[in-house]
């Protein structure tokens, strides 16, 4: 059975169709990749599957239930977690209490939580920097948070929106790796990215939206070779050579 | 012995002596003057940390909780009034009524962010001024519009009536009320809610998609903050006993709360207490001396202070008084500065 069933799912938006008539479906354990120019509608999507939105029609399953329409706090205890494209952390403080945030849903007691979110840190390699503040971390341990606190919340899926935009070479690396460990641990990944080099590399599938609608799915291979992705990211004069 | 210990030790010790002096000062301080002053001084402390549960962790700016100072202060007075319910009963009610009231206010209003918040809260204090001040009975109840009410004098000092001839009882009762606040603040910020709602006041939709339904958080958070603001309206009625609407349900009321927030520090613990400890001797004294010189000058003066600790500390005094309280601690037990000792 599929994990997510994203069926038929529109997001209006007035009179713009920012997701339109969407399919998709992702297995346990896969890395799903989502791509499309600026603007195609991958974060609407995603909004509509974390929650921040409601889809204007359509369903989404999660293990066979219909969660169209939850509020994103209840999407998150029913183990789906997410990260912004913008990263959002709680700049005045720790970055431990900005884990413990997210590890308080499996407990509430304070230091078993904070016990919970040094273990996460541990493994995002952010244990040293667990009294820093927020706001003085660099764009990469931000990113890095970011990712650690959604895990923190122990999910069985995981919404990354551009968690490698902006980042150096080598970081987008290690980001790749961290993203394999996370899907080695059994948690299913859902993924947008514009870096076309880390997510070829690292999909098992690949949705390509445009304008709201899906062009196509399939292996990174098919889609590299798809006609119609390279007219939707180069233009109509590069389709036809 | 370690100097790290040490240090520990000191600072136990200071707060002892703080402790003692707080609790003893009445003993010398016999000049009912300076001990209203000091008096007001920790209301305004505990009603500001009554504040800082939705205006500091919460994140948003309450503008009008003199509308629940007032509902405390009215329901405990005219209860005791009309039904002869002694105002240690009548401030539960009062709390319950202002619980209430706020959470009915919050659950719209707690959507909205910074100023929309501010205003919204404002126009409702307002509303409820000019409803008290035009309404003259409420059922069997007189509350008497613009005139106030003024509670029947039980004579000497009456612990069941919470009426007292002299200053001390009064002293006693707000000290500890403000520790109780404190503690209230104290151990909120250090369990899931509090966590919660610091998340939620600081990166709503990063809370939420953490699993934290922000907006419940935040109406239960006013609730709470209403209750105990009304609990010290019923002492203020108490220790003035005339309660008139524009005393305690004026838009500057609600302004000097969130002054001595901003000044001390939002969303911090000692923060409220910092404040009030600066900005109310500031504001007597210019009351006392200048308002000879021009009506309302305090309240410039509040603005200046407020204005210069924006520019130079905008998250409020608490933080170099606390850098200041380290570094003495460090000169009395002789530890190196920068190793930090967990407390």
């Amino acid at each position: 059975m599929a994990l997510l069933d994203i069926k038929n799912v529109s997001k209006h938006f007035g009179g713009l169709k920012a997701v339109d008539q969407v399919d998709l479906t992702i297995e346990k354990g896969q890395i799903y990749g989502l791509i499309g120019p600026n603007g195609a509608g991958k974060s609407t999507l995603f909004n509509c599957v974390a929650g921040s939105f409601a889809p204007t029609s359509g369903k989404i399953l999660y293990n066979g239930e219909d969660i169209t329409g939850w509020k994103p706090w209840n999407i998150c205890r029913n183990k789906i977690a997410r990260t912004f494209q913008i990263v959002k952390p709680f700049q005045t403080k720790t970055v431990l209490y900005n884990t413990v945030v997210g590890s308080f849903i499996r407990t509430s007691n304070t230091s078993e939580a904070e016990d919970m979110a040094m273990e996460v840190l541990k493994k995002f390699h952010l244990a040293d920097k667990c009294n820093v503040l927020a706001k003085n971390l660099t764009i990469a341990d931000r990113k890095r948070l970011e990712v650690a606190r959604a895990m923190a919340t122990d999910p069985d899926m995981l919404l990354m929106d551009e968690c490698m935009a902006g980042l150096r070479h080598t970081e987008v690396d290690e980001t790749l790796n961290v993203i394999r460990e996370i899907r080695d641990r059994g948690v299913t990944i859902f993924m947008i990215e514009h870096i076309m080099r880390a997510i070829m590399s690292i999909s098992d599938r690949i949705t390509v939206i445009q304008f709201g609608r899906k062009i196509m799915d399939g292996t990174p291979q098919e889609v590299a070779n798809d006609e119609r992705v390279i007219k939707a990211y180069l233009g109509e004069s590069y389709g036809a050579a | 012995m370690n100097p790290g210990s040490k240090k520990k030790n000191i600072d136990t010790l200071l707060k002892i002596i703080m402790a003692v002096f707080v609790f003893t000062l009445p003993l010398w301080l016999t000049s009912p003057a300076y001990l209203q002053i000091l008096i007001f001084l920790f209301l305004f402390a505990y009603l500001t940390t009554t504040w800082n549960l939705v205006g500091g962790f919460a994140g948003v700016l309450p503008l009008g909780h003199s509308a629940y100072v007032g509902i405390g202060a009215y329901t405990s007075t005219v209860l005791f009034i009309t039904y002869g319910v002694s105002p240690w009963m009548g401030m539960w009610v009062g709390g319950l009524i202002a619980a209430i009231v706020g959470a009915i206010i919050g659950i719209p209003t707690l959507k909205l962010r910074g100023a929309y918040f501010a205003l919204s809260t404002m126009a409702f204090g307002e509303g409820v001024r000019v409803l008290v001040e035009n309404t003259m009975t409420v059922g069997p109840c007189v509350i008497n519009g613009p005139r106030g009410i003024s509670i029947p004098l039980i004579p000497g000092n009456n612990l069941a009536a919470y009426q007292f001839v002299s200053k001390v009882p009064y002293y006693y009762i707000i000290l500890i009320m403000l520790i109780i606040a404190l503690f209230i603040t104290w151990y909120i910020s250090r369990i899931r809610p509090g966590y919660y709602l610091a998340a939620g006041g600081e990166e709503p939709e990063a809370a939420q998609a953490l699993g934290v339904n922000v907006a419940k958080y935040k109406v239960w958070a006013m609730a709470l903050s209403c209750f105990l603001t009304a609990l010290g309206g019923t002492f203020l009625a108490q220790l003035t006993l005339y309660i008139y609407p524009k005393q305690i349900l004026g838009l500057d009321f609600s302004f000097e709360l969130a002054f001595i927030a901003l000044i001390g520090g939002r969303g911090t613990i000692a923060g409220p207490v910092i404040g009030a400890l600066i900005l109310r001797p500031v504001g007597e004294f210019a009351r006392i001396y200048l308002s000879a010189v021009l009506p309302g000058l305090h309240l410039v003066i509040y603005g200046l202070v407020l204005i210069f600790v924006m520019l130079f500390q905008p998250r409020g005094l608490v933080e170099p008084l606390t850098r200041f309280y380290d570094w003495i601690l460090n000169k009395i037990s002789g530890t190196a500065p920068g190793k930090e000792v967990k407390s």
